[in-house]
């Protein structure tokens, strides 16, 4: 094999590493089809305090929404969340910017704050922080973010489950949505999607 | 023609084997009973003074040689028990009660998991702690009602462990 074919073959390489890696990002993220969101919310955070999204600029968030008696979906996105975190501490050790992660969730009724810290602390990243309020706050919240959750499934002994969106959302130091993605992305594509939206990683 | 004597000898071999047999099945039947191998049976772990919800993960192998259903699953530690499929649908998850049951094919594994089927446990009564030996009851329409224990765990991702992937 002469020189010319080895390095067509390493080029070939490269290109096919580069689409498959831009494939697995597009098939998470669809950042174009939610450009019209706003995100907002005045909520309790599961230490009790009343926090708004503006006490997290200067922040990178993320945010997932879900509930603590999900026992499939939510604690798999809290896991990634967590991944997510991880890695990027371990990347990028010497990093300026924060992160910070939000459980905001679609249960209000059941999920107090103590339920949320119960469920979240000393199992997940020490950055995520659940978030809770009333069922027209918890409303108010997710139409920010266009996304919507419903009762399912209710019983007549009282026993019932959410259906809800399972979307992690990109929030930038200044506030502003930059784009979603699927709670199933692997952690290095999630990293991946991240590192396109937010510069100096 | 054989002798008393070797005829007692013989009974007594048969006898033997019957035992060892009948103490090999003994010693398999936590995780076979009726043809249907169950293994790997976990359930999240869960505190009631906050949450009353969990679910019990598993795999189920079909050796009975005849087609089945999963018609349902029960436990003294919940009020409810149900098995569920979680779907998602447009970015919607949402956990389905599989009234009907699910269909488990002679030869074949029905494999309980994250993203797909669990026994969904609600209005659990006590603790369910790491480790601790939980029994279900698994109710098939042919092989009949099928008791497993089910080890208590928990999703585990600090530092240290979340490269291990503890969930499944």
């Amino acid at each position: 094999m002469n020189i010319r074919k080895i390095y067509m073959l390493f080029l070939g390489l490269i290109f096919a590493v580069v689409g498959l890696n831009i494939y697995l990002a597009n098939t998470y993220e669809d950042a174009t089809r939610r450009l019209s969101i706003v995100p907002q919310f005045t909520l309790t955070d599961m230490h009790g305090k009343t926090v708004t999204l503006n006490d997290y600029k200067g922040k990178r968030v993320l945010i997932s929404f879900g509930y603590t008696n999900c026992i499939d979906i939510c604690p798999v996105t809290l896991a990634t969340l967590s991944n997510i975190l991880y890695d990027i501490q371990e990347q990028n050790p010497d990093s300026k910017h924060d992160y910070q992660a939000l459980f905001i969730t679609v249960d209000p009724e059941r999920d107090t704050p103590a339920v949320l810290k119960n469920y979240i602390t000393d199992t997940f990243h020490p950055n995520i922080t659940g978030l809770t309020g009333t069922v027209d706050q918890i409303k108010h919240a997710t139409e920010s973010f266009n996304i919507t959750f419903e009762k399912y499934g209710q019983t007549n002994d009282g026993h019932y489950s959410m259906v809800h969106s399972v979307y992690i959302f990109a929030i930038d130091e200044d506030g502003d949505y930059k784009t979603y993605f699927a709670h199933t992305a692997p952690p290095k594509t999630s990293l991946q999607i991240l590192k396109k939206h937010f510069k100096g990683f | 023609m054989m002798n008393n004597k070797a005829k007692g000898l013989t009974m007594k071999i048969i006898g033997l084997a019957w035992a060892c047999g009948a103490v090999f099945m003994a010693f398999l039947s936590p995780v076979m009973a009726g043809g249907m191998m169950v293994t790997d049976a976990r359930v999240r772990s869960v505190n009631v003074q906050h949450n009353h919800t969990t679910g019990a993960f598993m795999v189920i192998a079909n050796h009975t040689g005849k087609n089945d259903i999963l018609l349902s699953a029960k436990t003294p530690m919940a009020d409810r028990t149900e098995i569920h499929k979680t779907t998602i649908t447009n970015g919607m998850a949402k956990m389905e009660n599989q009234a009907g049951g699910i269909p488990i094919g002679s030869g074949k594994k029905l494999v309980l998991k994250h993203g797909s089927y669990h026994v969904m446990m609600m209005g659990v009564k006590s603790n369910i702690t790491v480790g601790q030996s939980v029994p279900i009851t698994l109710v098939f329409k042919n092989a009949g009602a099928v008791k497993i224990n089910a080890t208590g765990f928990k999703i585990n991702h600090q530092k240290h462990h979340h490269k291990s992937h503890q969930h499944k």
